[in-house]
């Protein structure tokens, strides 16, 4: 049988075609979890970006609405927070929650845990049963993976705080361990005091702290620079291969342990400095 | 010897008329057929009762008249009595046998002389025995087993183990049991189920894909409840005045259907329903249907496809692909619907293909959740959003595809080269035109 003759007898005289689909896409979106459901379980940033509506509104009314259960659910929302940041020209305000702008382009976030969020959150946890009294969790991740934009932690960070940013730059009161790791460009600030791990295997990018660094800061940096403003835990700049370090108080004891490049700068250092240093300078302030 | 015989498609007329009249099934006519509208749950089962081996479901929750309007069916297409037909019927429950449900070994054999061609226990009426020759088991078959009537009362009450008996019964058309095997020659399947209660089991993929076509049995309706509150008889003593097809006439129905010709139009129309909803561009080989584990769409395999989320396009709104039984299924409804409903032209063909498809379809998939939680489905307008899927499919065949169909046909009669149907097709992202007709064309360059 003809397949012509046989379309031909379907179609009659009456042969019309739209080559393209129609493109509505993101507008079945019922909310978060509908989000987190249509992706797979190591989602990209691209993939909650096609399916992440195109209002900035909407958008935004998915960031707040949204109640992320697991890890995986955290990250979408992180992602979708960064967008969200991005779409908006003035500042995208919302409470810290763990991986707040992830993989950030640009635009600003602030993360504020006002004390009306704080308020409802004590409410819910009286309802569900509990004390009443809101855990002082901080939150994780935040900006982490970030390109570009701010972001301003209007309070405490928690761990991993900017983690393999490569661009943008992060404010906040003080932060937990592995802040900054992996950092590739981009700055930080920490107006308190920081965690342990600050900056752990850097290659680039500026990170100031105004106050105290716990152990091991700079560890196995390769690039960038590091400035805290107060004393430094001990190991700092443990292993460096290039970068600075400066510390405007004394540095723990053994201070650039195993160094191999870079330069250390604090007003003291504490026992074994530079012990078993291969290359690179530990400077006292007074010397220079 | 046709002389004698009426038309059977009056006495189906007849038949739906008494069975409104004594009050013995008053459902709405909740199925539109082009201008026509009739009750779904009646003439889906006519529909069945026309056929012969494919299986009807009738789905919905006690009292809504499932078995007994199968029963009524079975009487009056098998000239029985309305007790006789509920006796060939078998029912679900954990403490079910096979035995209870085919047959058992005879096991007079062993303490009687062997049997003789004479003897009253071969011969005896109630006994059909399968073995022929000396020493073969005789096996006495139930009679809902050498019915050709065969109702499954409640089918999800069985465990999953005796569903899988049907599975084999209803593929093979043969029982085996004891070694001996029955043949079941063409029959009518139907089955009834609840929905899910504490004793059902769910009912196997493989199963749901071997039932046909499924329709919802609803309670009566307001109006309904009226009219069977002027019911004044049994059912039973009522089914005695419902016209009676003969054996010759219930005979000569499947051939009627078969006779009935499908238009190009809905053969085209079935077939691209089919790959609307079994092609999929990252299933092996585009085929849905070889998907399984956490590779669905539902559980993220569709995340930045193309077609991902695109209201006009069904791939993604299911977890599931159709078997070509499902293509089998639909010509065969729709030869039967518009042979009941004496529809003829490719209009109104059409239009029985668009209200039947959504009945053959709806069970055999696992909708897209998002969807199916929106309005207007809110979770639980399964069959509703069969049906949306199944007009979305048909009216891009009809309205947009054409052009798309005409370069491949085209192509495929040697009236253009391949390679400029390709270079045709290549702005089409037609999911048919990308996955089917584009590697078809790369196969003949």
């Amino acid at each position: 049988m003809s397949l012509s003759g046989f379309m031909d007898r379907a179609y009659g005289v009456r042969v019309r075609g739209k080559k393209r689909l129609e493109e509505n896409k993101g507008e079945f979106l019922l909310g978060f979890e509908d989000l987190a459901g249509r992706l797979k379980e190591r989602p990209k940033r691209a993939e909650v970006e096609a399916l992440a509506p195109d209002d900035s509104g909407a958008i935004v009314d998915l960031v707040v609405s949204a109640s992320p259960k697991d890890r995986r659910e955290e990250m979408i929302w992180g992602l979708l927070s960064g967008l969200a940041a991005e779409k908006l020209s003035e500042p995208l305000v919302i409470p810290p929650r763990n991986y707040s702008g992830l993989g950030m382009v640009r635009g600003t976030i602030i993360l504020d845990s006002t004390a009306q969020n704080k308020d409802k959150a004590r409410a819910e946890a009286k309802a569900s049963g509990g004390t009443g009294q809101t855990r002082n969790a901080r939150a994780h991740h935040l900006g982490e993976k970030m390109v570009g934009g701010w972001i301003v932690v209007r309070g405490g960070a928690g761990d991993y705080l900017g983690q393999e940013m490569k661009g943008g730059g992060i404010v906040c009161s003080s932060c937990g361990d592995y802040a900054f790791r992996n950092m590739a460009g981009g700055w930080g600030v920490v107006k308190g005091n920081a965690g342990n791990y600050l900056g752990v295997g850097n290659s680039g990018g500026r990170i100031a702290v105004k106050g105290r660094a716990g152990a091991r800061a700079g560890w196995l940096m390769r690039s960038g620079k590091i400035r805290i403003g107060k004393d430094a835990g001990e190991y700092l700049g443990i292993m460096m291969g290039g970068g600075s370090i400066s510390v405007g108080g004394k540095a723990g004891p053994r201070a650039g342990w195993r160094m191999k490049g870079g330069l250390i700068e604090a007003a003291g250092y504490g026992s074994e400095a530079g012990d078993e240093k291969v290359g690179g300078s530990i400077l006292r302030r007074a010397d220079l | 010897m046709h002389e004698h015989m009426h038309d059977p498609l009056r006495k189906i007329d007849d038949l739906v008329t008494a069975l409104e009249d004594l009050r013995l099934h008053v459902g709405p006519a909740d199925l539109q057929v082009g201008d026509r509208k009739v009750n779904g749950q009646l003439y889906i089962a006519l529909a069945n009762a026309c056929q012969r081996n494919k299986a009807a479901l009738l789905y919905g929750g006690m009292g809504a008249n499932k078995t007994t309007l199968v029963n009524l069916l079975g009487s009056a297409f098998m000239g029985l009595s309305f007790d006789e037909v509920e006796n060939l019927m078998i029912t679900g429950h954990p403490e079910q046998t096979e035995e209870k449900i085919v047959g058992f070994i005879d096991p007079r054999q062993w303490s009687c002389p062997p049997a003789s061609s004479s003897s009253p226990f071969s011969s005896s009426p109630t006994s059909y025995s399968s073995g022929g020759g000396a020493g073969s088991i005789q096996v006495l078959w139930t009679p809902w087993a050498r019915s050709r009537w065969k109702v499954i009362n409640e089918i999800n009450r069985f465990p999953s183990g005796k569903q899988n008996l049907f599975l084999e019964l209803i593929s093979k058309r043969k029982v085996n049991y004891a070694g001996e095997t029955l043949e079941l020659g063409d029959t009518c399947y139907f089955a009834t189920m609840n929905p899910d209660f504490s004793a059902t089991y769910p009912l196997d993929e493989a199963l749901l894909d071997r039932i046909s076509i499924s329709v919802p049995a609803t309670q009566p309706d307001f109006l309904a409840s009226l009219a069977l509150a002027e019911r004044e008889k049994e059912v039973g003593e009522l089914a005695e005045s419902l016209p009676r097809l003969s054996q010759e006439e219930f005979e000569s129905l499947p051939g009627m259907v078969a006779s009935v010709r499908l238009d190009s139009q809905v053969e085209l129309s079935i077939i691209s329903l089919l790959r609307d909803f079994t092609l999929c561009e990252r299933a092996p080989a585009f085929d849905k249907t070889l998907l399984s584990g956490g590779s669905k769409p539902s559980r993220g395999l569709c995340a930045g496809c193309h077609y991902f989320n695109n209201p006009e396009v069904c791939c993604w709104q299911t977890d599931e692909g159709l078997s070509d039984r499902v293509r089998q299924d639909l010509r065969s409804y729709t030869r039967a619907f518009a042979l009941l409903l004496g529809f003829g032209s490719s209009e109104e063909k059409i239009e029985v293909l668009r209200a039947v498809a959504p009945y053959v379809i709806w069970h055999r998939l696992t909708p897209n959740r998002t969807m199916l939680d929106r309005p207007p489905y809110y979770g639980a307008g399964r069959l509703q959003y069969a049906k949306d899927l199944v007009e979305k499919s048909i009216n891009r065949t009809l309205n947009e595809r054409g052009e798309m169909n005409m370069i491949f046909a085209r192509a495929v009669d040697g009236e253009i080269s391949p390679r400029e149907a390709m270079e045709d097709l290549s702005s089409s992202d037609d999911p048919i035109a990308r996955l089917d007709y584009v590697r078809a064309l790369e196969r003949m360059v």
